[in-house]
């Protein structure tokens, strides 16, 4: 059997209370922040987790937001293809009539000032802003007018180039579509043709060249629009990818870095159990002593 | 013939011996609370007995006298507890720093540099996929501000740190300094009182307490020569010795953990003093860590920026501030012109104003591993410094774990040995109560039994 030193008892009663506390206050920061890990040294290999996971989480979440302009701007593309398209059938319309040769030269004359007016709309949508106040069709040139008409001649002012978005790590999608400007001069070009023609009487051409040219516009047109909705399902998978990643990291995020609340709860409760028992031992713990018993 | 009055001799012997007992016990139970004490005992012996002849020689004895007055210890045990008191103080001076350092990164609250640096990328991916807007020029411009002043900041914080870090070490060699004074002027008196054949049981207990605080601040070896006096040694540079103490280095250079005076270098291996120097060495670390960052940024987007087109057909501007050499952590920032203003931020690789493919391309440096940064993007370089700290500060709160418990332990049975325990004070001084007492019966007894025969004489 050991001696025990009397100071040292009440030492290593101080002790344990120390220790016990400690633990005590550290199971309350748990459950009060609700965070498993507070400070680097809780968990180093976890916070570098976090870290990464974070990083991640934010990157995807700005590559979806990039991919929202992007959507913006398909749309407007859509919006200004749909209108090119029926501006041409409609075109269309007009020169078949106008190659039959019933039709008398007065009705040709007001067709062509028709056509005159659709030339005149196709150019205002190739000069067509997105929400930015960007041109859609003038390259990367965004604020320079793409397309200028002087005297029935019309000019690309815009470069080859395309804007871009960053859509996911090392990934950019082009915003413009290849060949916009080839397109709209040719299709300018052809209803200038046709006005001509019309104004001429020239129901040969009309019906040859002028249908033929506006028919093929067309079909570039739809094409464009077509290659438009590709583009904005792309979009769409990437988002939808992009949040499905987001909730995984989120919930990835939370798995490191906050408490099981009912595990944090029993911890506490034990931690409080035996903080209690260290202060009531310290506080009965030493009553026996052989001074009480000593009379005189 | 024996003496007549040998009773009373033999009985008056008994009470000083009695009452050196008792105040020997006296002495154990005033010093309960005295840290390093160690209890005393008094060790009695039968006196010489009287020898006279009767008929044959015979002894009849003289009673008891006290022998000596020891203090009960165990040395081995208390050499062990001095290691462990030199690695509790190494583990504890590493620890309290480290956890200040841990609470300069922010990280764990998401307000730390790593958010910052992801900020940053971002914000360049936001520019990119759309050049032409002004917003996002300012969005850029704060996110490299705030990243620079994160970096910088963090980093001085850590220089400040370091500053406090030399004071303690400075204070802890002063304090090493005059625990030797003190060893030195306690051998003395030892030495003294040893000489006049004293037993200055006092003087040991006080000067090997002095060692275990020593022991705390610093690796301490001690050897005690023929004439009581204790050499103390730390390393192979003796700082107490039979004549005094000598002068502890100054000088000291935490990378090698030495300290230096004229007569040559030594290895510090153990204390408080070798846990700041281990911890200055990590500081450093960190914050050369910080540079490495911060120089990497500065060439790898600068070269970009410079080659890139600003929003008004500007190029050959820098984004952050940078020179040669490179000046690292501490005054990174924003170029001034950056500074100045958003528009002077690089877009494009061309001046066409929907180009974003400079931004572009800079957001790209996110996923790129520099060989600066011994092939690790910025991201995971400053992840891996983030958690190289927090395992740091692991380390050491296990390490004072450990050398507590140890210490703990190894100061509970030296306790157990040493400590006064306060019942076995009592009933010791019910033992010499009583023995005192039996003793002054005796002496009433012989009085009593002298008195009878003087009266018969009347």
């Amino acid at each position: 059997m050991n001696r025990v030193s009397t100071s040292y008892q009440y030492n290593s009663a101080q002790s344990q209370i120390q220790k016990s506390g400690n633990a005590y206050f550290a199971a309350q920061r748990r459950v009060s922040t609700g965070r498993r890990i507070n400070e680097l040294g809780d968990d180093p290999t976890g916070v570098s987790n976090v870290i990464s996971m974070s990083s991640v989480k934010a990157g995807l979440a700005q590559f979806s937001s990039n991919l929202d302009r992007a959507k913006s701007r398909f749309v407007s593309t859509e919006n200004s293809f749909t209108e090119v398209t029926t501006l041409l059938n409609r075109a269309n319309a007009l020169t078949v009539s106008g190659a039959t040769a019933t039709i008398g030269q007065n009705e040709r004359q007001a067709m062509a000032s028709e056509m005159t007016s659709i030339r005149d709309r196709l150019v205002q949508l190739g000069n067509t802003k997105d929400a930015n106040g960007d041109y859609i069709f003038s390259g990367t040139a965004a604020k320079t007018l793409p397309f200028t008409v002087a005297s029935g001649v019309i000019t690309y002012n815009g470069d080859l180039g395309t804007s871009k978005v960053e859509a996911a790590p090392g990934q950019t999608m082009d915003l413009s579509l290849p060949g916009t400007q080839t397109f709209f001069t040719t299709a300018f070009d052809t209803l200038t043709s046709t006005i001509t023609a019309l104004q001429n009487n020239d129901t040969a051409t009309l019906s040859n060249t002028s249908l033929t040219n506006i028919q093929a516009s067309l079909v570039s047109s739809s094409l464009n629009r077509g290659e438009i909705g590709n583009r904005v399902r792309t979009v769409m998978d990437y988002q939808s990818d992009q949040t499905r990643r987001i909730e995984e990291l989120t919930k990835g995020v939370s798995d490191v870095t906050d408490v099981d609340l009912a595990q944090a709860i029993t911890d506490y409760q034990s931690a409080q159990t035996a903080y209690q028992a260290a202060l009531q031992m310290a506080a009965q713990g030493n009553k026996l002593s052989l001074m009480d018993f000593i009379r005189g | 013939m024996p003496n007549s009055f040998h009773g009373i001799e033999t009985a008056s012997r008994a009470l000083r011996a009695f009452q050196r007992g008792l105040d020997t016990t006296g002495h154990n139970i005033a010093n309960v609370n005295t840290q390093g004490y160690s209890r005393q005992v008094v060790g009695f012996a039968a006196t010489t007995p009287d020898t006279e002849w009767n008929r044959g020689l015979q002894s009849i004895g003289s009673g008891v006298n006290v022998a000596s007055i020891s203090r009960i210890r165990d040395a081995m045990l208390e050499s062990r507890r001095q290691d462990a008191y030199s690695e509790q103080g190494r583990s504890e001076g590493s620890l309290s720093n480290l956890e200040k350092v841990q609470s300069t990164f922010l990280d764990v609250q998401g307000r730390g540099i790593s958010n910052a640096l992801s900020t940053f990328y971002n914000a360049w991916s936001a520019l990119g996929s759309n050049p032409t807007s002004a917003a996002i020029q300012l969005q850029v411009q704060a996110a490299g501000r705030d990243l620079a002043q994160k970096v910088s900041g963090t980093y001085s914080q850590l220089k400040s740190q370091d500053a406090s870090q030399t004071d303690q070490i400075s204070q802890t060699i002063s304090g090493i300094q005059r625990y030797a004074n003190q060893i030195g002027e306690v051998n003395n008196e030892i030495r003294k009182q040893l000489a006049e054949g004293g037993s200055p049981n006092d003087l040991f207990d006080q000067r090997d307490q002095i060692i275990s605080d020593l022991s705390k601040l610093v690796n301490v070896d001690t050897h005690i020569a023929s004439d009581g006096t204790t050499s103390v040694f730390i390393g192979s540079f003796t700082v107490v010795d039979q004549i005094g103490s000598r002068p502890f280095p100054t000088t000291f250079n935490a990378a090698s953990s030495t300290v230096t005076d004229a007569n040559g270098t030594w290895s510090i291996t153990g204390g408080k003093l070798k846990g700041l120097f281990d911890n200055s060495n990590q500081v450093s670390a960190y914050r050369s860590q910080l540079d490495n960052l911060a120089n990497t940024l500065r060439t790898q987007v600068n070269s970009i920026h410079m080659a890139g087109y600003t929003s008004t057909g500007a190029t050959g501007q820098e984004f952050f501030n940078d020179s040669i050499p490179q000046t690292g952590a501490a005054d990174f920032a924003l170029s001034a012109g950056v500074d100045a203003s958003a528009s002077n931020i690089a877009i494009g690789s061309t001046a066409a104003a929907g180009d974003g493919s400079a931004a572009l391309a800079i957001s790209a440096l996110r996923d790129v591993k520099f060989a600066s940064l011994t092939n690790r993007t910025s991201e995971t370089f400053f992840s891996d410094l983030v958690s190289t700290v927090g395992r740091d500060v692991n380390v050491a709160r296990n390490g004072v774990e450990t050398a507590n418990a140890l210490s703990e332990q190894l100061e509970s049975q030296v306790q157990d040995v040493a400590g006064v325990n306060l019942d076995e004070e009592m009933s010791n001084m019910l033992k010499f109560q009583r023995s005192y007492q039996a003793a002054a019966k005796v002496l009433n007894m012989m009085d009593s039994v002298m008195g009878d025969l003087i009266n018969m004489l009347r």
